[in-house]
């Protein structure tokens, strides 16, 4: 690839490193707060709020595979509990949703953490197939606890008022779509804090050396049962957390929500993978990606562009718009295999180079000219470089 | 299935003094297959000694079980404290540390954070031994901040070496640091683990193959042989004895 220009070389930590991160922090405040402030319609806050529980699952879903290096597909099984939690505790005993989510998060803790056990033992494929396991039996079981889920038919009439502090009209349906995207965003926010914080820390460094080689990791006297176990249980926690605002959202818990299979536990998957395995910013971008790009497949028929015979065509064939959604993956695989966000830093990388600091004793002429790093504007991720020199 | 543990051979060390790593009647080996029948031998503090075998000897098994890694049985005292059942952070704590075969880098941490995760379990400043370790290899410094997979094999192995004495080790286990590395650059290594056992006074228990090399620097070495050890004594007297010489010096 033949560079027309030389890229720009900025230094880590200096002004202009700092400027430019800013740039990228603002970028994403812009396009994610802004729609608090305007006046969408009910139908667009409710996509707004799916694509940030959606972002959130995939979060938890990065933190175990793409920091941790330990493949669930059975997430979806986290996301059903946070749900059902969620539902019974409203429906069965009244509570107000917002005391749900802490019970929600610590009750997927402590399944996740026993999920995480056989994880000790078993390592990729056998570890997968425990998780597939629990993604098989979650809605097995919720239609034999009849007791507590309802069974078959689930738990309907969840609401959540937007309190009073929000200055939200509880009575206006656009208000309270409003509310739930507030409540959505706020925890994806949350979430996301949580895992950068996590993984920019001695702990994280920790996940990262146990996913690159756990011999080394154990050796050097990092605890790998405990950072699995935990790993999975906070990642647990936090898709059950996407799940009771899922909830909320659909107003009900049904077994038969495709979120609560094993469809959903791979959708989260393919979030994650769409936007950057080990990126922070990358479920975020991959939800909207996936969110946006499904909704425009679906919506095809209805395009006044097409022609005609197409469209004919189209009618009472809605696995196309399926189809058409797995090309449009197999496509972005290719072109961007380390999902959107990887594609974005290798782009990036082409106009903009982040050279380190030089370290504090060695002269700096000593300096390898052409050190490459990370490009580190918004999205300041530590781990994630498959295209280091 | 006994307890080796107390069915154990009175210690084979015949320097005076109780010894920092005193290893009798090991046994590890994976599932159902042993690898080590019933190892002993002792490291001196501050001394330097060489394990010796071909390949499938058992000499990872050995590194591994020291490190608690692997299932072993057997009695493992390390400068006084039974370490036999110990988990390998426990160990890492005690003040052993390990350079793990095939370097074990962590290809997307950088180099920095490599270093950092040897000092995992250390709570005190860091600094101090960042700046050694960089001025020791100054080819980490200038790459302080790149992905450490993609530094050279010869880099990686110094970073695998820096990595292990962030944790201030009084015992440092190395396991075929010469592998895949150019000889030049295998050289230049085993000067600095001879500097470093000279200066610091870091005891250093290599095993290796390039049995040569590995006996100009060390003071004791041992010959594992499928899982047992069939010879030891004094480097230089080994080096003397003409059937390890022919079977592991290749003269």
């Amino acid at each position: 690839m033949a560079a027309a220009f030389k890229p720009v070389r900025i230094q880590q930590g200096s002004p202009v490193h700092w400027a430019l991160r800013a740039v990228g922090v603002a970028a994403m405040a812009y396009l994610l707060v802004l729609p608090i402030f305007q006046d969408l319609k009910p139908n667009q806050y409710g996509e707004l709020a799916d694509i940030a529980i959606l972002a959130l699952a995939a979060l938890s879903l990065n933190l175990l595979i793409g920091f941790t290096g330990q493949i669930s597909i059975g997430h979806s099984a986290f996301f059903g509990v946070g749900a059902y939690t969620t539902a019974a505790l409203m429906d069965q005993r009244d509570w107000t949703a917002g005391w749900t989510f802490p019970v929600a998060a610590v009750l997927c803790f402590v399944v996740g953490v026993l999920v995480g056990i056989p994880a000790l033992r078993l390592t990729g494929v056998y570890l997968t197939l425990v998780t597939l396991a629990l993604a098989q039996i979650f809605p097995a079981l919720v239609r034999k606890a009849e007791g507590i889920t309802g069974g078959s038919f689930g738990i309907t009439g969840l609401a959540y008022d937007p309190p009073s502090w929000t200055g939200l009209d509880a009575s206006d349906r656009g208000d309270r779509t409003k509310w739930l995207y507030l409540l959505a965003l706020g925890l994806l926010a949350l979430g996301y804090v949580l895992v950068r914080n996590l993984v920019k820390s001695r702990v994280g460094r920790a996940m990262v050396s146990v996913r690159d080689n756990t011999t080394a990791a154990g050796v050097m006297g990092v605890n790998v049962a405990v950072t699995k176990t935990v790993v999975f249980g906070i990642s647990a926690a936090l898709a059950g957390v996407a799940g009771s605002v899922f909830a909320l959202r659909q107003t009900q818990a049904n077994p038969d929500t495709a979120n609560f299979t094993i469809l959903g536990a791979i959708l989260f998957l393919v979030i994650m993978v769409i936007g950057g395995t080990a990126s922070l910013l990358g479920p975020i971008v991959g939800a909207f990606v996936y969110y946006r790009v499904n909704q425009f497949t679906i919506d095809i028929p209805e395009k006044s562009w097409l022609p005609e015979w197409f469209r004919d065509f189209l009618v009472g064939r809605p696995n196309l718009a399926t189809i058409v959604f797995a090309a449009l993956l197999v496509v972005l695989m290719f072109v961007a295999p380390f999902g959107i966000v990887g594609l974005a830093k290798q782009t990036g990388r082409r106009f903009v180079h982040v050279v380190p600091k030089p370290p504090a004793l060695a002269p700096a002429e000593q300096l390898a000219p052409a050190v490459d790093a990370d490009i580190d504007d918004a999205d300041s991720d530590p781990v994630v470089n498959p295209f280091a020199t | 299935m006994t307890d080796a543990a107390e069915e154990v051979a009175p210690s084979a060390s015949s320097a005076a003094g109780p010894a920092l790593l005193e290893v009798s009647g090991l046994h590890a080996g994976y599932g159902p297959i042993e690898v080590l029948h019933g190892l002993d031998f002792t490291v001196q503090a501050g001394e330097m000694v060489v394990i010796l075998g071909a390949n499938g000897a058992g000499k990872t098994t050995t590194m591994l079980s020291l490190s608690g890694v692997l299932a072993r049985r057997g009695s493992l005292v390390f400068d006084g404290h039974d370490i036999s059942r110990a988990s390998p952070d426990a160990i890492v704590a005690h003040g052993i540390a390990q350079v793990p075969q095939g370097r074990g880098t962590f290809t997307d941490l950088t180099v920095e954070d490599n270093l950092l995760v040897g000092a995992y379990l250390r709570k005190d400043p860091l600094a101090d031994d960042l700046d050694r370790w960089y001025t020791t290899f100054p080819r980490l410094a200038e790459r302080r901040t790149q992905k450490a997979g993609s530094l050279s094999g010869g880099e990686q192995q110094m970073l695998a070496i820096a990595r292990a004495l962030m944790s201030r080790p009084r015992l440092l286990l190395c396991d075929e640091p010469s592998q895949g590395l150019a000889p030049i650059i295998v050289q230049e290594m085993f000067r600095i683990l001879q500097r470093l056992n000279e200066e610091d006074g870091t005891a250093v228990l290599l095993v290796e193959q390039n049995a040569n090399l590995a006996m100009d620097i060390a003071n004791r070495a041992y010959v594992l042989e499928t899982g047992s050890i069939v010879a030891s004594g004094d480097a230089a007297s080994l080096r003397d004895d003409d059937s390890v010489r022919k079977a592991y010096l290749g003269y």
